[in-house]
């Protein structure tokens, strides 16, 4: 009963803020979006300084963007933030990231947005590069391994699956596509023996499953692609976002 | 016997360093509170919208043979799942398609699969419906 009378008068008296803002910073740092706004949200709505309900505010921002709530994070940016820098980081935030038509930025901030829109197209790229400033060449760089990481061409892939398993076995995914061969020779074979001894009806259930698993396996080598794309140049994108916009995202 | 129980002990020690565990070291993991969030969002919003004829086939599928031979995905939601969802948002061709995709490349997609989450003590793979791209 005592801790818990302590634990309200430190809370009444805005004690525990500052602890609070550590454990919202690491989980946002560690991807929890849901629990990093409901802490934030306390944190804000609670007896904190201007600095501290400012700080998860933002927060709120970050987590709501992550979460895909955009709707939500402009909503948020429009109200009453109680520190004035904190707020037109939050404005540059939802410039950059949240609304699509043309927004008022500077040079710098534009061209950051449109490389991080380009940044598969490496040539388009490395064209907004040239007007802005990079260290070391450090973006160039992370541009380059991003671009390296991302092998294969989902459409290329696809495409060549039109040959069942051709596409599945240039990625080296042996199982998958052993099973596109394996389902494709099976039902197209069925299709064929069926209508060749004049079933018609077996013919058209076989072919119907025969089509699904034809388009099936095409779809299927080209989402391999992507997810392959995705899962290799996962950490060069996310060094690369952090590093053209860090400013905002920190 | 040219070894000792010791020896081939130390050996496989010794060699398990050059088999990593790499689906589980290489693979981010994402929070399944977030993954929960949005996967009801989507459901949510899709019941909305449509219900329709996926849910009778996925109602059915699931509590007959589904419940049956038992659930073993891997993914997250399961595929029958995602085939409900994706089929109110999609169409029920795209979705039967992406679901048959997703469900024949299940093995060679969790090694590589980007995210991952921890639902129910167990890792699954995350791989919510957001999208009507056919790659996506």
């Amino acid at each position: 009963m005592m801790a818990i009378s302590l634990i309200f008068v430190f809370q009444s008296l805005g004690f525990l803020c500052e602890p609070a803002m550590l454990e919202a910073e690491a989980l946002l740092k560690s991807n929890q979006s849901l629990l990093t706004y409901n802490l934030s949200t306390d944190i804000e709505f609670n007896r904190c300084s201007a600095r501290q309900r400012s700080r998860a505010r933002y927060f709120r921002l970050l987590s709501l963007h992550e979460l895909g709530e955009n709707r939500d994070a402009l909503r948020l940016v429009e109200g009453v933030w109680p520190s004035e820098s904190d707020h037109k980081k939050a404005l540059l935030f939802a410039r950059v990231f949240l609304l699509d038509e043309p927004t008022p930025l500077s040079q710098v901030w534009k061209l950051r947005k449109n490389l991080w829109s380009n940044r598969y197209e490496f040539l388009t790229a490395e064209s907004h590069l040239l007007n802005l400033p990079d260290k070391d060449g450090e973006i160039r760089n992370l541009l380059r391994d991003l671009n390296h990481a991302r092998r294969y061409s989902p459409s290329l892939v696809a495409g060549l699956s039109l040959i069942p398993g051709l596409g599945q076995s240039v990625m080296g995914d042996w199982s998958s596509a052993g099973l596109s061969l394996l389902l494709n020779g099976l039902f197209g074979y069925a299709t064929y023996e069926f209508y060749r001894k004049d079933l018609y009806a077996p013919s058209v259930i076989s072919g119907t499953i025969f089509s699904i698993t034809y388009v099936g396996g095409i779809v299927q080598a080209g989402r391999l692609a992507v997810a392959k794309n995705k899962f290799d140049s996962q950490a060069e994108e996310k060094a690369l976002r952090q590093s053209l916009f860090r400013e905002i995202l920190d | 016997m040219f070894f000792g129980k010791g020896q081939v002990y130390f050996a496989l020690i010794l060699t398990s360093f050059l088999f990593p565990f790499e689906s589980l070291q290489s693979q981010s993991l994402v929070s399944s509170i977030d993954a929960e969030f949005l996967w009801s969002k989507l459901r949510g919003e899709s019941q909305v919208s449509k219900p329709q004829a996926q849910s009778v086939v996925v109602g059915t599928y699931r509590l007959g043979l589904g419940s049956l031979i038992g659930s073993e995905c891997k993914m997250y939601p399961s595929d029958s799942l995602y085939f409900g969802v994706s089929g109110r948002r999609c169409g029920s061709l795209k979705a039967a398609l992406k679901s048959f995709a997703r469900f024949t490349a299940e093995r060679d997609l969790l090694t590589r699969w980007p995210s991952q989450i921890i639902n129910d003590r167990h890792i699954h793979f995350l791989d919510l419906p957001k999208s009507c791209k056919w790659f996506e």
